[in-house]
């Protein structure tokens, strides 16, 4: 892009999916299948798609999984919005705080193991950490925040 | 998750017809296979051609599964999409399993 009235007047944000569903893992499954349509709509690069689709699965199912254990009929809000040459994901929910512990940074499993002992978990975080570099976490009022985003374009090089 | 069954020659081959395997799937796939896997010592392959996605929880079911076949056989998979693929290399897990471009298409119904 060459000096772009791009760059001097911010694109206004444009919403591609805003939803807000039951926490549960076939909410999910239905959620990540609309993201999927409306991203058809927006002719997005597909490897931002699939990485955008390949995150947000691993957030909301941990937001199902862990987060609302405890808590029945909790609900999950959705953004997914495009601003200023960025994607931008935000999830919201009333569960439980995130451990801190998974926001800092988190080990792959090993995978040269023996087969009976290869790891059936843990994937997740370490998907999410690989995948994103604006990972940000916020708690406030009982509710978790959970923001990220991309770049539309591909870094060159 | 309806799964076509055949046999080619040493191979049982596994058809997937959803179109994911996540976490809203994976415990009745992983079941599913078990069924079908049971008195069948030879090679195993999952053809994933229809499977546009795949999570952590449905990662870990095809790891469950490759411990289904016990000993030192490995599961293998055929025709992995672009999404299937990026998950098993962030993960690593695409040395783990043996990966295939295609099914052998040849085979007779084993259902």
């Amino acid at each position: 892009m060459t000096a772009s009235r791009a760059a001097a007047m911010p694109s206004p944000q444009c919403a591609v999916l805003r939803s807000r569903f039951p926490a549960t893992a076939n909410d999910v499954s239905i959620q990540l299948a609309r993201l999927h349509r409306a991203f058809d709509a927006t002719g997005l690069r597909l490897s931002l798609q699939h990485d955008v689709t390949i995150v947000l699965g691993e957030v909301l199912n941990n937001i199902v999984e862990h987060a609302m254990t405890d808590i029945g009929a909790a609900w999950v809000m959705l953004e997914v919005t495009r601003e200023d040459g960025r994607l931008h994901v935000e999830t919201t929910d009333r569960g439980r705080p995130l451990p801190p512990a998974l926001l800092a940074s988190v080990d792959l499993p090993e995978a040269k193991l023996p087969i009976d002992d290869l790891p059936e978990g843990g994937f997740g975080w370490f998907i999410i950490h690989t995948l994103t570099e604006d990972m940000v976490y916020e708690r406030q009022g009982g509710i978790n925040r959970l923001s990220f985003s991309f770049l539309e374009q591909a870094d060159e090089g | 998750m309806k799964i076509e069954r055949r046999i080619a020659d040493d191979l049982l081959i596994l058809t997937l017809q959803d179109t994911r395997i996540d976490a809203a799937g994976a415990v009745p796939f992983k079941e599913a296979v078990r069924q079908m896997v049971q008195d069948f010592d030879d090679r195993v392959m999952i053809d994933m051609t229809r499977i546009e996605f795949l999570d952590s929880s449905g990662l870990g079911a095809l790891v469950a599964i490759m411990k289904m076949l016990g000993g030192a056989r490995r599961l293998e998979l055929a025709n992995c999409g672009t999404i299937v693929r990026k998950v098993l290399t962030l993960t690593r897990m695409d040395s783990v399993f043996i990966l295939h471009d295609a099914a052998p298409t040849a085979g007779r119904s084993a259902a």
